[in-house]
């Protein structure tokens, strides 16, 4: 994915996440769609660090904006960013089923991570009510990253040209010049 | 030096945790708060996000419209049989008013302020919650501009929401009563020599204690604050939901239901 797209992308999430989710939220809980997307970009693009490292000044925005301390969520998203990537090598990254056990994963570990570092910076909320936030954040996460799968799908489908071949995902620059130059030969 | 440049993608990964991790450090140290740099950063993300606020909140109204129709009707007859309420116990409370009268005087005649600020109060919208989802801070769309300072009380509707922890010329970041470091000291409506110490308990109720471990309080009594400390007096905070006895620390503690419905909270007064 490009820079552009994905810094777009995420400019998106963070305005819909402190707007229009409030509407959705459930018990006060509301998906987190910067980690969403990040999981996706991530999981979904074999851009090694790249989703990270753009997802940290919108996280920092985030933190700005309604976090207790600025920089935690951009520390554990680019953290769980690292792990992400680096675990995904050996997954099928095409099959729904991998991408949602790693959002399951994903959303787990970036709330336990978040919820160790405010406990270290003086927070009192114990597990429990990390859990009983996660009964509700994991499944809305899920959700989100399902609608984003399907939306990714459906673009996907439409650019596959007559040929069999796809378009879109064949890196940047160079590659991707020569790669519609070899698809124009072959037709 | 030669180990980082043959190792240049973990140096970069190491140093961008390293600074992330400065990051935290340095909000916690300055307690939340953020530097000249994050404030003007925050005035721009206030102007971007303010009309997609406002947006999201007319939705959220027609929705909710929509779909608890009914409970707006019943809603809207309890309101009419407190509306009658209220308006008999105001004409029972018109004959004191003569009374009150000589207390304000004899009050101006101690120099006594029985309220914090010049009285005034200033509405503010909320633009983005805590995204903890645990509502201990929020920010609103009101800041110095008009006139608000640090550690103005915030209330609405209900009860008592919080203070003022940052101020920026068009917003205003709140430290909900949810915070655990945000003391609270109340006393019992119904028997106002019943007094303690109340906090956020990071769970959206409050715990605290009694300064009597001896004072008789039960589930469902009213706390309103009690005037030492910040918080004015008389605002009300809560209702006790559970009283037990800590025998390590030989006080009764008690968790209380705050009044302000925070997961629906879109409009708050500020008090100057």
């Amino acid at each position: 994915m490009s820079y552009k797209k994905a810094v777009l992308l995420y400019a998106i999430a963070l305005i819909l996440q402190f707007s229009l989710l409030n509407i959705f939220s459930i018990n006060g809980v509301t998906p987190n769609l910067i980690l969403c997307l990040m999981i996706f970009i991530t999981y979904k693009y074999n851009d090694g660090l790249k989703p990270a490292l753009i997802a940290i000044p919108f996280a920092l925005l985030s933190d700005l904006m309604g976090g207790q301390y600025v920089g935690v969520s951009a520390l554990v998203l680019f953290i769980l960013g690292l792990t992400v990537n680096y675990l995904g090598r050996g997954l099928n990254r095409e099959t729904l089923s991998t991408l949602l056990t790693v959002s399951v994963a994903g959303t787990v570990f970036y709330n336990l991570l978040y919820w160790l570092i405010l406990t270290m910076l003086g927070n009192s909320s114990t597990i429990l009510d990390l859990l009983k936030f996660l009964a509700i954040a994991l499944p809305a996460n899920l959700l989100v990253i399902l609608i984003v799968f399907f939306v990714y799908t459906r673009i996907y489908r439409r650019r596959i040209r007559p040929t069999g071949y796809a378009i879109v995902n064949m890196g940047s620059g160079a590659n991707k010049r020569n790669n519609k130059f070899n698809l124009r030969n072959m037709r | 030096m030669n180990w980082f440049r043959r190792h240049k993608i973990f140096t970069a990964t190491a140093g961008i945790v390293l600074i992330l991790c400065l990051f935290v450090l340095g909000s916690f140290l300055l307690g939340g708060g953020s530097t000249i740099l994050g404030k003007g950063f925050q005035t721009v993300i206030t102007a971007v996000e303010k009309p997609f606020t406002y947006a999201a909140g007319g939705i959220r109204n027609t929705f909710v419209g929509i779909f608890q129709y009914n409970d707006v009707l019943n809603e809207n007859k309890a309101l009419k049989k407190e509306n009658e309420d209220l308006k008999q116990q105001n004409l029972e409370l018109s004959l004191t008013r003569e009374e009150l009268a000589q207390l304000e005087d004899l009050s101006d005649a101690f120099d006594f302020t029985p309220f914090a600020g010049n009285g005034e109060a200033v509405a503010g919208q909320i633009i983005s919650l805590d995204n903890s989802n645990l509502f201990q801070t929020f920010v609103i769309d009101a800041g110095s501009d008009k006139g608000i300072k640090v550690n103005n009380i915030v209330v609405d509707g209900n009860g008592l929401v919080g203070r003022i922890r940052e101020v920026g010329k068009t917003w205003s970041k709140v430290v909900s009563i949810l915070d655990e470091n945000n003391n609270i000291s109340f006393k019992v409506l119904r028997k106002g020599t019943i007094q303690g110490v109340l906090s956020g308990n990071g769970a959206g109720k409050l715990e605290g204690y009694l300064l009597d471990s001896e004072a008789k309080i039960v589930e469902g009594d009213v706390l309103v604050t009690s005037g030492v400390g910040l918080y004015p007096q008389g605002i009300r905070i809560g209702k006790v939901s559970s009283v037990t006895f800590d025998k390590d620390l030989q006080l009764k503690v008690i968790t209380v239901a705050p009044t302000v419905k925070f997961t629906s909270l879109q409009k708050v007064a500020v008090f100057l």
